[in-house]
Parts: C-alpha cells; sequence; structure tokens
C-alpha cells in the first residue's frame, strides 16, 4: 500500500476525546496527528456548556457534600435504566475526581467556585468553567497541543479506515482540504499509524438520515443543539471495519432548550442552572406543574413531548441567580423578565388563576418542608418564588446526544463484531462509542467520559508496539 | 375568490367570534366584563381582515385606541395588547377550522403571519400598521428571498466580518471570522471582540470605538489571537453603523500572517539583490581598474622602453650597435608579456618564420611525414628544420620530445 505520511498515532477528532488522547499519546511516542474534517477544531465539545461532574471532589469536600464513584455510578446506572455497560460506567464514576483534577493542575483550567446540581443526580457535583463553555477546557487543550508539537490537521475528513491483512488497522484514508459539507471536496491522502488509530469523532445528532433509521421518532423538524459536523460517516466506517455496534437508537433530547433562538444557545443553561432547579415548569394550557423539574432528561423528554404539551420554566429573583447566562438571555430575547406573575402569564398566554394556584402550592411545599407531589428534590438552599420579578423562558426538546455508539472495552479498544475480540491497533474513546450512559446520560457526565476514555484510548495507542 | 368568501364569512360571525374571545379572556382570569373590550376587538378584528383581505384593499390606518382598561392589569400596554392580539388569533383560527377550512394551511399560515407582523409591531412601538396582505403580490426578488441571500453572503464572503455591539460583544460573525480565531460561530458570539487581541490592540479598538462617527472607517494592524493562543498579525478595519438606537460597529478581519511572510520575503529577496547588484558594481569597476592601470602601464612602458630603442635602431648603421639594442628590445617585450598565463619564450624568438611554421604543425600533432606533405618539402628538408629547431630551443641532447615542449608555448 502507497502512504503519503506516517505518524505513530493517528487521532481522528479534535473534541474533549481526540486532544485528551493525543495529549497522552504525545507524552510516550514522538509522532501524533490529530485529523478534523471541520474548519475550526473542537466539535461538540468546544461549544458544550462546560459542566463537569466528578465524585469526591475538593468543592464537594468543602460543601461538606458527602458523596463517591459508587453513588454516582448508582446515578448513572438509574437514569441509563441498566441499559449501561457497567464495567464502562464504573471507570467514568471512579476517575471522574482524578480527571478533574488534571485538568485543573495540568491543562490549567479554570472553573467556578460553587458546584451545581443537576437533574438527576443525588447531589450537587457538578463544577462548571469560568466562561460556562467547553471552549474554557478545549482551549487549554489546544494550547497544550502547540506546544507539544502535535499537528491539529484541520479540513481533513476522514474517508476511510484501512486495515492489514490480519484485519489490524494500519492507517486511514482522507480527504485534505475537504469543505464541509461536500463530500466530493478534498484531495485523497493516505496516512499511516505505525502504532494505532484513535477514532474519537463523536455523535450524529446532526445527521438526520441516520439517527431517524435509528429511531424514527426523531424526524427532519426537530432541532439539534450540536455542531453541524456531528454526523454518522465514520461511525459507519468503524461498523464497515468490524467494529460492534451498541444501542445507536438511543439518542438524547434536551428538555431546557429555547424555543426563540438556534441551538444550545445561551437559554439551556439558563434552564439547566436555575429554571430547573430553583424555578418550575408549567403547561401553558393549564398554568400547572406536570414533573419533576430535576428528573433525569429522559423523563423530562417524556414528559414535555406528551400530548403536545408547550411549556415555559419560571423562576423569581432569587432563583435566577443561579443563572450564568442571564445577561446574554436577556438581551437576546430568549428570557423574558416581568414584573408580575399576572404581566408573565398574559404574555405566555398561560391562565393567570390556574398559574396562581401553582405558585402558590409550589411555594407552600417549600415553606412547610413538604414532600412534592412529583418527587422534586427540596435542598436546603431552596427558597419559595416570592421576589419579582420573575423571568420566563419558552421550551423545546431538541436532539442532543448520542448515547449508542461503537464498542469498547475498559482499555478503550474497539471490539470486532463477529470474534468479540478487540480489533488490533484500534481505539475509541468519547462519543462514538456507546454503552456507558445506558438510556439516558446525566447532565456533566459526558466531559468526565469523554476526558477519561480519550485519554485511557491515547496512552494504550501509544504503547502499541512500532510497525516496521 | 376563496379568501374573499372566507373574509366575508368572517364577517358574518363577528358577534360568535366575540363571545368566544371573551369566554377565553376570562379562562385566562381576565374579566372582560369590568372593562369595555369590544371596540380593542373591534380595532383588531378589522386590521386582520383587512390584511388578509387581496392586496387592492388598503388598510385603513386606525386611530391608536384609548386606554381601555382604566385599572390596568399590565403595567405595559404593548404586553397588553399583544395578549389581546394573541387570544383573538387563537378564536379566528378556531373559527376557519369550525368553517371547515382548516385545510388550507395556506391561509393560516398568513393569519398566523399578520399576528406576528402586528405583534413585532406593537413590540417595537412602530405603531400598527401592519403590511397590507403579505405574500398577495408578487415582485420580483420579495425581501425574504433577498434577506436570505443577503444573510449567505454575509456567511460565505471571504473576508471575516464581526459585527459587535455596545457592550464590546459580538453579535455576529461570518464563517471567515471563524477560521480566522479557529472557532466557531457558538463561543464567538456572546464574546468581547478584546479578548480575541492583545491589550494593545484592545485600546486601540476601544478608542476607535469611541471616536468613530458614522461613515467614517479606520484600520490598523494589531495582534490577533488564534484559539490555541498563538498570536498572528492582523488588519481589522472599523466602521459605524447605528439601528433602531443602538449603536454597533462592524468590523473586517484579516489574517495577515501569509501577506506579511510573503512581504518579508519579498524584503530579504529586494535586499539581496541590491547587494548582488552592489558586489557586481565593485566588482566591474575593479575591473575596469585593473584594465586602465595595466593599459597605461603597458603604454608608459612601451614610451619609455620600446620606442626609444627602436628609434636607435632606426638611426643607427652599426651593425653591434643594432644588435644589442636588438637583444635589449627582445628583453624589454619578454618582460612586457611576464604576467601572461603561458610565457612567451625568448628562444623562441630566435626561430625563422618557416621555423615557426613547423613547430605550430609539431604542435598541432602532425608527423613529419604530414609536414612534408602540408608545405611541399622534403622529408630531408624537415628533418633539418627539425634539427635547427631543437638546436635552437637548446633541446640538444636532451630527451624531451620536441612535440612535448612546444604544447606549452605560444607560437
Ligand atoms: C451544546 C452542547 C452542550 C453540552 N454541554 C455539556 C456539558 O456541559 N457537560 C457535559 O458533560 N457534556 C455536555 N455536552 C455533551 C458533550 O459536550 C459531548 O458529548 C462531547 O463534547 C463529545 O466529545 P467528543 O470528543 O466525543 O466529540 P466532539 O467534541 O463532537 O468532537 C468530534 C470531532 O470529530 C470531528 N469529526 C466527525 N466526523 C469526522 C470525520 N469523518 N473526519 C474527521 N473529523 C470528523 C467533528 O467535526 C468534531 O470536531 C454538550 C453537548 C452539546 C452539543
Amino acid at each position: 500500500m502507497m502512504w503519503n505520511e506516517e505518524y505513530d498515532v493517528v487521532v481522528v477528532g479534535s473534541g474533549f476525546a481526540g486532544l485528551a488522547a493525543a495529549i497522552e499519546a504525545r507524552k510516550l511516542c514522538c509522532s501524533v496527528i490529530v485529523l478534523e474534517k471541520m474548519a475550526v477544531p473542537g466539535g461538540n465539545s468546544t461549544i458544550s456548556g462546560g459542566l463537569v461532574a466528578a465524585a469526591g471532589s475538593p468543592l464537594q469536600a468543602e460543601e461538606n457534600i458527602d458523596d463517591s464513584p459508587e453513588l454516582m455510578l448508582a446515578d448513572m446506572l438509574s437514569a441509563g435504566q441498566n441499559y449501561n455497560h457497567r464495567e464502562l460506567a464504573r471507570i467514568v464514576a471512579e476517575r471522574s475526581t482524578e480527571t478533574l483534577l488534571w485538568t485543573i493542575n495540568d491543562l490549567g483550567v479554570k472553573y467556578k467556585p460553587k458546584l451545581s446540581h443537576l437533574g438527576g443526580h443525588s447531589v450537587a457535583r457538578t463544577y462548571n468553567t469560568a466562561n460556562t463553555s467547553g471552549a474554557g477546557i478545549i482551549r487549554p487543550m489546544l494550547v497544550r497541543c502547540r506546544e507539544m508539537d502535535i499537528p491539529i490537521r484541520l479540513k481533513a475528513f476522514l474517508h476511510g479506515l484501512l486495515t492489514d491483512d490480519q484485519g489490524d488497522l494500519e492507517g486511514v484514508e482522507i480527504r485534505e482540504d475537504y469543505i464541509f459539507p461536500n463530500r466530493e471536496s478534498g484531495v485523497l491522502r493516505r496516512i499511516r499509524a505505525r502504532k494505532a488509530v484513535v477514532l474519537a469523532t463523536g455523535g450524529f445528532s446532526q445527521d438526520k438520515e441516520f439517527r431517524a433509521i435509528q429511531n424514527p421518532v426523531l424526524t427532519e423538524q426537530i432541532e439539534c443543539t450540536n455542531h453541524r459536523g456531528a454526523t454518522a460517516e465514520s461511525l459507519i466506517l468503524a461498523l464497515r471495519a468490524g467494529a460492534t455496534p451498541v444501542q445507536l437508537s438511543m439518542i438524547q433530547l434536551g428538555p431546557w432548550a429555547s424555543r426563540d433562538e438556534e441551538g444550545f444557545g445561551v437559554g439551556s443553561m439558563f434552564s439547566m442552572l436555575a429554571g430547573f432547579p430553583y424555578g418550575i415548569l408549567i403547561d401553558l394550557r393549564t398554568g400547572d406543574r406536570f414533573v419533576n423539574e430535576q428528573a433525569d432528561r429522559k423523563l423530562l423528554v417524556d414528559a414535555m413531548l406528551s400530548s403536545g404539551r408547550e411549556s415555559i420554566a419560571i423562576v423569581d429573583e432569587v432563583g435566577v441567580r443561579h443563572a450564568s447566562t442571564l445577561e446574554q438571555c436577556l438581551k437576546r430575547g430568549v428570557v423574558r423578565r416581568f414584573s408580575s406573575i399576572e404581566e408573565l402569564a398574559m404574555a405566555n398566554q398561560v391562565p393567570l388563576l390556574p398559574l396562581k394556584a401553582t405558585v402558590d402550592a409550589y411555594n407552600a411545599l417549600i415553606e412547610k418542608g413538604r414532600d412534592d407531589r412529583f418527587g422534586k428534590p427540596m435542598p436546603k438552599d431552596l427558597q419559595p418564588m416570592t421576589h419579582p420579578p420573575y423571568y420566563s423562558i419558552r421550551l423545546i426538546s431538541k436532539v442532543h446526544h448520542c448515547m449508542g455508539g461503537v464498542r469498547i472495552n475498559t482499555r478503550a479498544q474497539v471490539i470486532r463484531i463477529d470474534t468479540n475480540q478487540p480489533i488490533g491497533r484500534f481505539y475509541a474513546a468519547g462519543e462514538i462509542t456507546g454503552g456507558i450512559h445506558g438510556a439516558s446520560r446525566l447532565g456533566s457526565n459526558a466531559i468526565p467520559e469523554c476526558l477519561v476514555f480519550g485519554r485511557i484510548a491515547g496512552n494504550n495507542a501509544a504503547l502499541e508496539p512500532t510497525r516496521s | 375568490m376563496a379568501t374573499n368568501r372566507l373574509v366575508s364569512q368572517l364577517k358574518k360571525t363577528e358577534g360568535d367570534i366575540f363571545q368566544q374571545w371573551c369566554r377565553v379572556l376570562s379562562e385566562a382570569g381576565y374579566d372582560p366584563l369590568q372593562s369595555p373590550v369590544h371596540k380593542v376587538f373591534q380595532d383588531l378584528f378589522e386590521e386582520i381582515l383587512a390584511a388578509l383581505a387581496p392586496a387592492d384593499r388598503r388598510t385603513p390606518d386606525p386611530a391608536a385606541p384609548e386606554a381601555v382598561c382604566d385599572e390596568k392589569p399590565f403595567e405595559d400596554e404593548a404586553v397588553r395588547r399583544i395578549f389581546f392580539l394573541k387570544t383573538l388569533t387563537a378564536c379566528l383560527e378556531g373559527k376557519i377550522a369550525a368553517l371547515g377550512r382548516q385545510k388550507d394551511s395556506d391561509l393560516l399560515r398568513r393569519l398566523r403571519r399578520i399576528s406576528d407582523a402586528m405583534e413585532l409591531a406593537l413590540l417595537s412601538g412602530a405603531g400598527r400598521s401592519v403590511p397590507a396582505n403579505p405574500g398577495g403580490t408578487k415582485s420580483v426578488l420579495d425581501p425574504a428571498t433577498l434577506e436570505k441571500i443577503l444573510v449567505e453572503i454575509f456567511m460565505s464572503v471571504g473576508e471575516g466580518v464581526l459585527i459587535v455591539d455596545e457592550d464590546f460583544e459580538i453579535v455576529k460573525a461570518n464563517q471567515h471570522a471563524c477560521e480566522i480565531y479557529g472557532m466557531q460561530q457558538q463561543n464567538l458570539i456572546g464574546m468581547d471582540i478584546r479578548l480575541l487581541t492583545d491589550e494593545a490592540g484592545g485600546l486601540l479598538l476601544t478608542k476607535y470605538f469611541e471616536e468613530l462617527i458614522e461613515g467614517q472607517r479606520k484600520s490598523a494592524e494589531m495582534t490577533g489571537l488564534y484559539v490555541d493562543g498563538k498570536a498572528f498579525p492582523m488588519t481589522v478595519t472599523v466602521t459605524k453603523s447605528g439601528y433602531n438606537g443602538r449603536r454597533y460597529w462592524p468590523l473586517i478581519v484579516r489574517d495577515d500572517t501569509q501577506r506579511k511572510t510573503m512581504e518579508t520575503q519579498l524584503r530579504q529577496e529586494k535586499r539581496q539583490i541590491e547587494e548582488m547588484n552592489l558586489t557586481l558594481k565593485t566588482v566591474m569597476k575593479s575591473i575596469e581598474q585593473d584594465r586602465k592601470d595595466f593599459e597605461s602601464r603597458l603604454a608608459s612602458r612601451i614610451r619609455t622602453a620600446l620606442l626609444p630603442g627602436l628609434k636607435k635602431i632606426e638611426m643607427t648603421t652599426e651593425a653591434a650597435i643594432r644588435k644589442s639594442y636588438l637583444a635589449m628590445l627582445e628583453e624589454q617585450l619578454i618582460s612586457l608579456t611576464a604576467g601572461f598565463e603561458r610565457k612567451l619564450d625568448a628562444s623562441l624568438l630566435k626561430l625563422t618564420r618557416t621555423e615557426i611554421e613547423v613547430c605550430r604543425m609539431i604542435q598541432a600533432g602532425c608527423s613529419t611525414k604530414e609536414i612534408c606533405e602540408t608545405m611541399k618539402l622534403s622529408f630531408d628538408t624537415v628533418q633539418t628544420h627539425r634539427r635547427n629547431i631543437r638546436r635552437k630551443l637548446s633541446l640538444n641532447g636532451q630527451k624531451m620530445n620536441l612535440h612535448a615542449f612546444l604544447m606549452n608555448r605560444v607560437l
């Protein structure tokens, strides 16, 4: 076979998983390259909310929050409805704090000094980057890559996974100078991997055709939070190379996204950090609550989508303090501010009297410390919503995350479907892999997962014997 | 026309619709009986129907309604009116459906667009005029298409374009700008423009934003920062524009890395060429100088040493004197040619013309036989010449062969 170039380790994808793999691999071997089809690096990772879960973290110690990897694993299994590949989920939970500390001490990532409690987690265990964005982690990773002389080749589209006579991975075929999304663009080149290939190409939430094949409910009309390059072609290549598909139809919708902006925007973080934990979720037709706002995403979306419900989240002046994106939400008209519940009801066309009754009932629950009929956890810092102004956000569910993907083992090796054995010199990490989160991924669990398995993949790839 | 029929049908059922609307209002906790909402209803109803009707019917611009409800359940008049508008729209939708027209989705879409346009007008406080019959007349390039095209052009032009607002926040970024900074739109939008440059660049931008007047344009070179922290040279062109009472600064950003490297390369090449020119010039000069020196030396030697000797020879009749002058001249000539690569050999001057001819042929590698034929001489004569030559060149009794000796001599 004719090769245009050769590296020890070839990484495909420049998100959390790909960059973590490249950085780890480069510590052990001298030539690593990252290939990325888009014109800018970072994929979903750089537009993500930058929420990172860690069990047993320093901030938890400071806030006297009792947590453990076992508890985190239990939360993952519960949200995932036990579809999780347990041994993989366990690794994420066990290494979550070590990985968080790696981002702080090794990469210099800055986090806010306070934890958030996201839906489906038993305790507050979520760190958030100082700039409320995954870019707060991706940028230091890119800086590190530059310092370590790891080239990141943009506009390089993975077009083929090339195997040797034994079926082990030997390299990749790419389209160089590729212009997204034109599949015919670019020039074909072959890059050999002397040690191994790491596939870290993310999920396929933006692939309307492919996702509808896996789950026909997800029609073209349903919006999506992902970057435009989140498509399925690399997953298909992996399957063609013999990889085992896992739970491809488990595709998560985000319940917190705004109707009034595209994609993830700034509204999603508003709902996640303030609207849901400190406010209430209202059915527009009835003015009533209908679900535990802090439930896992799957339960929320199912409740929101049932019988064509339209919903808004409401929070008052006290609760809104947790929303780090508030300014931008107001500026962009994603969140609106009202001096009274009446005004809010009129503008959102919610029947006023039922809404008032709902708010009063909810406040009474908190004041009297009673249990919520939907089972919403009532932490001590929760206060009744009595302080105007009030804020509302109009919600719509958007396709967000692919729990399914290729199967890997605990060493991040891709497993061959016919032999149930690892495919030689082939690693994968991040959203391209499946099974870790089962039926539903908890918020802030993807970043630890991508970093943990990205590092494992990079490390093991670099330890492969060098091909002559 | 179907629409006309529908509009008149709706007109006929105005009373029904009003009652339905009042029901919706009271369900929402608003008491329609407490305040006279009928006038509001009539205004809105007429306005919507006028907009729905075909184009030739211009919308009358009704006078702004007086504040109908004095008890003011809403602080904001616009919010109240939007509420009325929305609920009425919903009633009309229901009515149209009831009239069996729900399949006419185009009509419903138009109704919603009219309602949205009225809402927007209310929100922006621009009064209540609604574009008459949106979509009714077909122009060559309708505004929606035009806007789409403009947005596409903005996104895909080969220059980086950013729009920055009063908070220094980027509110729009096109594809090329994203590539220049290595960031996705989602990351760029909402970002402080000053984070994309160094401190000096930030200060310069602040200054421009303060000083620029509308229509003016300023460019500056500054340092840009790529997503991985790498600094690069860039040119930023700032203009200023206003919209809806807010100020915006469109920025054209250009990555100068390539231009800068090309410029340095060009500069280097130019310097090299200049240096080369200079060396060549000095070399030429010194060659010229050498030549001049040499010529004047030669001339003066000829003047001082050769010419007087020749004069003497010319004037004297005495053989002995002539002979000695001739010897002197010979010396002079030899010394004059000193320094030439191949030496003029004194002994060669002793040869006769025929002997020189023979020498030349030997030099050229001719055999005695060939010389005989060329010069039409007998073998013996040539042999004699050869002997004489050897004698004159003092080669007698030596092993040196004539051809070899003559190799390096000038004849
Ligand atoms: C808007 C948003 C917000 C989120 N917020 C959070 C959060 O706060 N906390 C959390 O834990 N999780 C969050 N998630 C989920 C999490 O960000 C993603 O699961 C994670 O970033 C995936 O990382 P990755 O490295 O696997 O893939 P990505 O970051 O998507 O990177 C994959 C890269 O591979 C490239 N690629 C794809 N195909 C090819 C090909 N054929 N050739 C070459 N390159 C290719 C893509 O262009 C992309 O750049 C969020 C997700 C989104 C979309």
